[in-house]
Formats: structure tokens, C-alpha cells, sequence
């Protein structure tokens, strides 16, 4: 529970991260033993540490809420829902409090070794981004035809500037930032289940990233490389054996990101 | 500095509830905590959410009707489970509108007092209104395990407080149940009698109080914030003793 001093924290990264109002890292105390000792680290390597952790539990109010609820069926399974709430909560607690922007980073989140890449990373976002993915994947659902090919075709045709493209659809997120309408648009879509019942249908967070969800006029951009990835840990689900695959078919070399 | 820390240490787990619609009250809770020498403390945010009302209509009870005290109550509960599941066997729990005695070697004097076998210890407290003031004193007097803390039953206040794991279980079970068909919804200091946690739970209130609710802008969810003072007034504190700018 107490913060790791054993590594010095890197203050000339913090700067980079300085644009964004609000920094929270979303932990899960069920991985509290088998992530949050070297998140601590990588926190304190790329200029994070002085972000806001924010715990998430799973709670039998959570079973509750998913008896009354509309939600797509993945979402019960695999802590999914409790994953989802624990976003929605990170999201909604710097928009109730009035911040311009909020950058959420996941537990499992590991950012690039070269720190100094990562800068030009993150500090090439357009300003005008409502949501900025700096790790995305593409998704697996059959009907889905987001593939590595079409990110491959974003990054081509849609490219914003050197390190950043726009996307209509993607996937993760273990490390993205939202403008005050991001905020908005995602609260909405979680909190449709309960305001707009007949429409409104929980999912998994990252199912949410959808422009035909969260409006056709946002501004909605991901890294051309990836920022970050998700690193499998020995408390993660079969589910990340697949991801890593789709790191690796998006042609990512994951030698380049810090080690889980 | 660091002598003021080590007191407190025998919490192993600090949290503070905060609530975003008064955020206002954050920085100066945290100077009051600076103050006083609690540090490492976990900030846990808590705000009204349409799901909330999911939750309310499935409970019995009066909390469906007064949304601060649900929220209050979910910010507790926030608290004192998430200190459950990362396994703390200490916790000690802060709303965001307390201010300390001005002596901190008094209010070290009284942290150090307290009984180890505590399972719940009221840092602030006051009586259920049921209780005269009479019987208030009483209890103070007659029930006292130490020179600064007396056993109750029927307290209220969870303004700050200390738990053990014991204590932490026995709350989450009584708030977890009331979500339950055979539930009673109740605010959460409600919970704080033998009736609800069980007769083998110890549970210590502080003779003096160590902190107190303070008006600190806007009305506390417990109440009108101001109240309180003339609350503390009628038990005798002096108001005086507190840091109350």
C-alpha cells in the first residue's frame, strides 16, 4: 500500500505529462501483490508517480447491478464489469470535478524503454483530441472488420501528424486521455444502461470506443506506434495470449516496452 | 515531522472521503492532515451515479429517500472495503470536513491510549439520539478501558474512525446484506451497535474527541455543518481546543 522509494522518480518526465489535468492509475485489489510493485517502478521511470491511484474491487453490488441492467454477455465474465466500473469511475470522478482533461493508465500498462520517443509521443497529441489511445489494438469479433490492416490504412490516410491518426473504432484501454467532451460522451454511454434503458446497453469499456457510440464529430486519435502495451502478468486472463499476437501482427516489437 | 508520523503508523491503511461536489474541502483537509503528521493517504472519491437509484430501489430502509446519506454511505463503503481486500488489518477512515485538536501531543497521547483490541474506535463521536445526555456521560465514565477511551454501544459519527479486520468484515457484511431481499438500508453509522455487528466486537469511542466536524463551506452529507459545532457545544467541548479557522 505504501508507494515503492526505491527508485528515484524521474521529475524531468513529469513535465511531459503536465498537459493533462487530471492522472489516474487504475488498480484492482485483486493484483495488488502481482502488479502494483512494478507499475510502482514504471510509474517512477516515465514521470508518472504523482498520479492518483485509484482502487477498484469487485463487490456483490456489482451482481446486483448486473441482474437490473442491459449488458452485452462478455461483460459478465472475467472481472469485465468490474473492469468497466472501474473505468467509468476514473472517468466520471475528473469530470465531476471539473477537469479539463483526465489520462487513465491501467495496472498492467508498460510504456516504451526510450523514454525520450515516448516525449515526442506525447507531446505531438493534437490539442484538439477528445480521445487519445496511446496503446490501441484492433478488435476480434467476427463482424468486426477492424483488423491490422485497417489500422494500417488509418495510419497511412488518416495521420494527424508523425506520431498520431484518427480512428473510428478501436480497442484498450490501458493508457488513454479524454477531453471534457470525451468525459461526457463516454459517462454518457456507461450511464445510458440506467438513463436510457431502451437503448442503452453495458459493455466493455474499450467497446465504447466507437465513433458510431460517442459521436460521428469527436476528435478520436491513436498513436501510430504504440506509447504503451498491456503485458501479460500471471494473474491475467487466457484473453491477453491474444492480445499479445495482436501486438505482434500490428507489427510491434515488444523488446521496445518495458518488461511486465 | 517524522515524530508525529510514527503515532499514526499503527494504521496501516489511511484513507480520506472525499466527495467531488466539495472538492473545495480537499486541500484543506489535507493540510489539516499535514498538520497532525497523517500522511500516505489515499484520496477516494465519491459522487452521485444513475446507478445509484439500481442500487436504492433494491434495498428497504429510509436511505432511498435522502441521496447524501447513500452517497455518504457508498464513500464509506468505498473505504473500508477497498482497506478489506488489499488486506490492511488497520484502517483508519476520514470524512473530509475534520479538524483535529490543536495539540498534537494530546491527540498522540490519546492515539497511543487507545486499546490494541479495539474493532471499532470513534476518533469523533457523538450520541444516538435515543441517548440522554445523561446517559452519554455515563457511558464515558463508567465505561472507560483506558484514560481516553471508553466502550459504547449506539454511537454515532463516522467522521474518523479505526477499524480492525474484525470490524472492517462486520460493517461490510451489515452494508453488503442490506442490499439483500431481508435488508435494512440504514445510514452508515447506524450500524455502529452490538444489535448489528455483534455483541463480540469491541468498540471504543475517544472520552475527549480527537477531531470534530467542522463548517468547512457547504453542508456536510451528514447534515448542516454548522449544527455540528452546537452539537460539540452541548457535550461539553470547547470548541476552542479545535483547529477550526
Amino acid at each position: 500500500m505504501d508507494k515503492n522509494n526505491e527508485i528515484e522518480v524521474n521529475e524531468m518526465e513529469e513535465q511531459m505529462w503536465n498537459r493533462f489535468g487530471k492522472k489516474t492509475i487504475l488498480y484492482f485489489t485483486g493484483y495488488k501483490d502481482s502488479r502494483v510493485p512494478s507499475m510502482e517502478k514504471e510509474l517512477k521511470r516515465v514521470g508518472l508517480y504523482d498520479a492518483e491511484r485509484q482502487w477498484q474491487f469487485p463487490s456483490p453490488l456489482d451482481r446486483l447491478l448486473l441482474r437490473k441492467i442491459n449488458h452485452i454477455p462478455c461483460v459478465e465474465r472475467g472481472g469485465y464489469f468490474n473492469l468497466s466500473m472501474g473505468h467509468y469511475r476514473a472517468i466520471a470522478t475528473a469530470y465531476h470535478l471539473g477537469y479539463e482533461n483526465v489520462l487513465v493508465i491501467e495496472d498492467d500498462a508498460r510504456f516504451l524503454n526510450d523514454v525520450s520517443e515516448l516525449e515526442k509521443i506525447v507531446t505531438s497529441l493534437p490539442d484538439d483530441y477528445d480521445v487519445a489511445l496511446f496503446d490501441s489494438l484492433f478488435r476480434s469479433f467476427k463482424e468486426n472488420r477492424v483488423n491490422a490492416n485497417t489500422m494500417e490504412c488509418w495510419r497511412r490516410d488518416r495521420k494527424v501528424n508523425e506520431f498520431w491518426s484518427e480512428f473510428d473504432q478501436l480497442h484498450s484501454m490501458a493508457c488513454y486521455a479524454l477531453s471534457r467532451i470525451g468525459m461526457e460522451r463516454m459517462m454518457f454511454a456507461f450511464e445510458a444502461v440506467e438513463t436510457a434503458p431502451k437503448i442503452g446497453k453495458m459493455r466493455i469499456c474499450d467497446h465504447f470506443l466507437d465513433r458510431n457510440i460517442l459521436g460521428k464529430n469527436m476528435k478520436m486519435y491513436f498513436a501510430r506506434k504504440n506509447a504503451c502495451i498491456q503485458r501479460r502478468f500471471s494473474s491475467s486472463t487466457s484473453s491477453m495470449d491474444d492480445i499479445t499476437s495482436k501486438y505482434i501482427s500490428m507489427g510491434l516489437n515488444l523488446d521496445e516496452y518495458a518488461e511486465a | 515531522m517524522e515524530e508525529r508520523k510514527s503515532f499514526w503508523s499503527r494504521f496501516d491503511f489511511k484513507a480520506a472521503c472525499l466527495f467531488t461536489g466539495y472538492k473545495n474541502r480537499e486541500r484543506s483537509l489535507f493540510n489539516e492532515l499535514d498538520r497532525v503528521g497523517i500522511d500516505r493517504v489515499n484520496r477516494l472519491w465519491q459522487f452521485p451515479t444513475p446507478f445509484d437509484s439500481i442500487l436504492k430501489r433494491a434495498t428497504r430502509g429510509k436511505l432511498s429517500m435522502h441521496g447524501g446519506f447513500f452517497n455518504s454511505g457508498m464513500g464509506h463503503y468505498r473505504a473500508i472495503k477497498t482497506a478489506y481486500e488489499l488486506g490492511a488489518e488497520r484502517s483508519l477512515i476520514m470524512e473530509d470536513d475534520i479538524r483535529f485538536l490543536k495539540d498534537v501531543d494530546l491527540i498522540r497521547e490519546i492515539v497511543e491510549d487507545l486499546p490494541d483490541d479495539y474493532d471499532i474506535a470513534l476518533l469523533d463521536t457523538f450520541k444516538a439520539q435515543k441517548m440522554s445526555f445523561d446517559e452519554w456521560r455515563d457511558n464515558a465514565k463508567n465505561k472507560k478501558v483506558s484514560k481516553y477511551w471508553c466502550r459504547f454501544n449506539n454511537m454515532r459519527s463516522f467522521a474518523c474512525y479505526a477499524m480492525s479486520r474484525k470490524g472492517m468484515e462486520r460493517w461490510i457484511g451489515q452494508w453488503e446484506g442490506a442490499f439483500s431481499p431481508s435488508g435494512f438500508l440504514r445510514v452508515a453509522d447506524q450500524y455502529l451497535k452490538y444489535e448489528c455487528l455483534g455483541m463480540d466486537v469491541n468498540m471504543y469511542h475517544a472520552v475527549l474527541n480527537v477531531c470534530i466536524q467542522a463548517p468547512v463551506g457547504g453542508t456536510a452529507c451528514s447534515g448542516q455543518a454548522g449544527c455540528h459545532i452546537e452539537k460539540y457545544k452541548e457535550y461539553g467541548l470547547d470548541i476552542g481546543d479545535y483547529n477550526i479557522v
